[in-house]
């Protein structure tokens, strides 16, 4: 008796290592060893629901959605009534893009613990992956922020349901106070330069995600949102070349033909515009970091698709306003072309700007 | 002889001269001496070496018949007279530990003199050495010796109740603590590595006078990062050698316990230890796992391991004079910043891939007890730039067991061959490319202080950034 005891005793204790160890492991980044110590364990203990919890967390951590929702869902079969299985589960669903499982599996372990703040974080951000059900998410985030009001987690959810809804001054005190809590919370500096940029602030859009880049420069949201705000810029600075184009084209048709200083109100036009444009741009961005400039220059590798062609009208319309602004009259009409066949693009590019940020605001 | 890593094998050079541990008598040592000379004038005499082993063996030379041996058996694989006194010198060698060499200069700050022996042989007389030493112990009863004192010297310790304590019980390190033969020189190439250690550390640590001119104290650390398989942990140990110290390893899993508050307690145990065995260099391996930035932790626990370490850095509990503590890291992005302040951390030294001549090294190292035959090593060492020490053994090992393969299909045992490498070479790739997409990220947007200079310096010259 007592050596059975003992050695329940003795395999509880293994058992609270192997957990201890792995929650240890995976703190301090070792999901990969982590996950060995557990196969191991659950190969000989496969009833152990915690054990599974955790190895799916490992699975999770490691992109491996497939195995994780297998774990999660074994542990979920042992321990129905803990909620963190169904947690995991959903996390791994939304993963795998199966977000009407991923919602369902979130509903089930706000059910067993409506007063967790993680169970409602989790199905705020299933519900925000859904493409009709996002308004929802908002009281669901609402509802964790009431549950841990000092958990960066969800205030960032809170803000991504407001989003959602449009409530961009609720959106943007949510970040900031998840920052308070969090300085170098990604998320949270990573959306917050997202709203920056949509209230017309590239700049402060840009210093947020420099810092956040400090932080964390592994992270490839951040990587990408870098670029997407300097196509943003590239898109303005584009549009008002078009502009400047149109400016010196009216110059150049009016024009008189033989008179020597004719040509001067060309040319300095085109000095401004040039300066406006190439000058603001060269100034902000010769204040970036050097690592962030370096990696901006690799910008038109990256470039795909309908930012490639922004790309390539970009570098076409600059030359075209230098040749309309510097050279002789004749060549001049022949470099304005490509204004020419911009212009026209214009209005249509405006009335498309219109109907999207209007289907936009319907969305919200 | 301990199992050495793949990446510890690197860079021991095979030309240099064997040291004798044991002086022979006048007659037979003329004899050893002329027909050394005669080897050296012909050395690919197979039948000479084999005779001059022979005699070594009979003589007690056990260390250079081994290497005369290994030299006939790299130049005739398939010699029976090699292989057979190969076999002898090795029982011999265990049966019959050569005399103990003196290791230690006067000051008891150099370490032993490796002049004269490969990295692999340096680490088998270490074992030598250790058996030796454990032999002397065995050969006089100290706890007699005690005894017979007893009434004249007071004991060292006692209980509170004036009762004599269980010194052996306290004093009983809880970390092996090893003394490192491993020495610079035995790490091939990376000679700016090299160059930048003795300017920035070792020089001033070695030479009390100018330390104690310049207030220099004899305490400190260093972060050794670079890409894996590139002998980090070997490097440092080989600081540990230059040091003439004693050394104490320790990685995540020594430490990491699973009871609040016990992986605290194993590691100022840990510290303890050295600073009992002072000087003593403290090798912290995967220094990401175990000083991980705290805002990337969520379990208490693991923050507390990291604040211990902190804190023994800092040496508050007790003084840390002669306490090293050398940092080995794949991702040194994700040490806790307060590692690297000044008085912990604070020197760091890039280890990055092997160059040309570490690359030739490390392959004839790898190649040397293989059958080989028609290997352009230099070649071979221009076309594996990029590859990491560990991606060469691996190389080695695939081109083996490629010739293997053959030789167990076609009934015929044939040498590995140039053509294998080839072989191998397509499908073995450098492993470094990881790290270095992660590290250029780093060097591209955290390179704050110019931690990362060098780095970002390799990454441009080799167009990764």
């Amino acid at each position: 008796m007592s050596t059975t005891s003992r050695s329940s005793a003795d395999g509880g204790l293994e058992h609270v290592a192997v957990l201890e160890r792995a929650r240890a492991l995976l703190d301090v980044g070792r999901p990969g060893e982590a996950l060995r110590l557990l196969s191991a364990h659950v190969a000989s203990v496969p009833d152990d629901a915690a054990a599974l919890c955790l190895t799916a967390l490992c699975q999770l951590r490691l992109d491996q959605p497939e195995a994780a929702e297998q774990a999660a869902s074994a542990a979920a079969r042992l321990t129905p009534q803990d909620e963190w299985p169904h947690r995991l589960r959903s996390c791994a669903l939304r993963e795998l893009g199966r977000i009407r499982e991923a919602v369902a599996a979130a509903r089930e372990a706000v059910r067993l613990a409506p007063d967790a703040w993680e169970p409602h974080v989790e199905l705020a951000t299933a519900l925000l992956a859904t493409r009709w059900q996002k308004r929802q998410a908002y009281p669901v985030a609402k509802r964790a922020v009431e549950l841990a009001p000092e958990e960066a987690n969800a205030h960032v959810a809170l803000g991504v349901a407001c989003s959602a809804r449009g409530r961009r001054r609720e959106e943007r005190a949510a970040y900031l106070r998840a920052l308070e809590l969090d300085p170098g919370h990604v998320l949270a500096l990573n959306n917050l330069a997202a709203t920056d940029v949509d209230r017309g602030r590239p700049d402060r859009g840009l210093g947020l995600l420099v810092t956040a880049l400090r932080g964390n420069p592994h992270e490839p949201v951040l990587r990408d949102n870098l670029d997407a705000l300097a196509v943003w810029v590239l898109v303005r600075v584009l549009i008002a070349k078009v502009i400047g184009g149109l400016v010196l084209g009216v110059l150049l048709v009016n024009e008189e033909v033989g008179a020597v200083p004719a040509w001067w109100p060309r040319t300095l036009t085109g000095l401004v515009v040039i300066l406006l444009c190439d000058g603001g741009t060269w100034l902000v961005v010769r204040r970036l970091p050097a690592g962030v400039r370096r990696h901006l220059r690799g910008l038109p590798r990256r470039l795909r698709g309908r930012e490639r062609v922004l790309g390539i009208g970009f570098v076409v319309m600059s030359l075209s306003l230098l040749g309309m602004a510097f050279l002789p009259r004749e060549a001049a009409y022949a470099a304005s072309v490509p204004v020419i066949l911009a212009v026209p693009t214009l209005p249509f590019a405006v009335m498309a700007w219109l109907i999207w940020k209007a289907s936009w605001l319907l969305r919200r | 002889m301990g199992a050495r890593h793949a990446d510890e094998a690197f860079g021991e050079d095979f030309e240099w001269e064997i040291r004798s541990w044991q002086h022979d008598p006048v007659d037979q040592s003329s004899l050893l001496e002329s027909l050394r000379r005669a080897v050296e004038a012909s050395p690919d005499d197979i039948p000479l070496r084999c005779h001059l082993a022979d005699l070594l063996l009979s003589a007690g030379e056990v260390a250079e018949a081994v290497h005369h041996a290994a030299a006939a058996l790299q130049r005739d694989p398939t010699s029976a007279d090699a292989r057979e006194l190969m076999a002898r010198a090795i029982g011999a060698d265990e049966a019959n530990p050569p005399p103990r060499g003196d290791e230690r200069d006067e000051d008891g700050t150099t370490g032993p003199e490796t002049d004269g022996s490969t990295g692999a042989e340096t680490a088998e007389t270490a074992d030598r050495r250790e058996g030796d030493e454990s032999n002397d112990e065995e050969g006089f009863d100290w706890n007699q010796a005690e005894r017979d004192v007893a009434d004249v010297v007071p004991p060292m310790f006692v209980d509170s109740d004036g009762e004599v304590a269980d010194a052996d019980a306290d004093d009983e390190p809880a970390y092996d603590v090893e003394r490192s033969t491993v020495r610079l020189r035995d790490v091939g190439g990376m000679v700016e590595v090299k160059a930048r250690l003795e300017a920035a550390f070792l020089a001033p640590m070695r030479n009390p006078q100018l330390r104690k001119l310049y207030g220099k104290s004899l305490r400190g650390g260093l972060l050794l990062y670079g890409p894996p398989g590139c002998g980090k942990t070997f490097l440092a140990r080989a600081i540990a050698g230059e040091l003439g110290a004693n050394v104490v390893s320790i990685s995540l899993v020594d430490v990491l316990d699973m009871w609040i508050g016990s992986s605290e307690r194993n590691l100022h145990a840990l510290f303890e230890t050295a600073r009992r065995n002072a000087p003593c260099v403290v090798v912290i391996d995967e220094l990401d796992a175990l000083g991980r930035k705290r805002t990337h932790m969520r379990v208490s626990a693991a923050r507390s391991t990291v604040n211990q370490l902190l804190q023994e850095l800092d040496g508050l509990d007790a003084s840390n004079e002669g306490v090293f503590v050398l940092g080995a890291t794949n991702q040194p992005w994700d040490v806790d910043p307060a590692l690297r302040r000044p008085g912990r951390l604070d020197r760091t030294l890039l280890v990055l891939p092997p160059d040309e001549p570490a690359r030739e090294a490390i392959l004839r190292y790898h190649l040397r007890d293989r059958p080989i035959a028609g290997i352009d090593v230099r070649r071979l060492a221009k076309q594996t730039d990029g590859f990491s020490g560990a991606d060469l053994a691996h190389l080695c090992e695939s081109a083996a067991e490629a010739a293997l393969l053959d030789s167990a299909r076609t009934g015929d045992v044939r040498m590995i061959e140039m053509r294998d490498f080839e072989n191998a070479l397509k499908e073995v790739r450098p492993s470094t490319g990881p790290w270095f997409d992660s590290a250029r990220n780093v060097v591209l947007f955290a390179n704050e202080g110019g931690m990362y200079d060098d780095l970002a310096a390799y990454m441009k010259k080799r167009r990764m950034l």
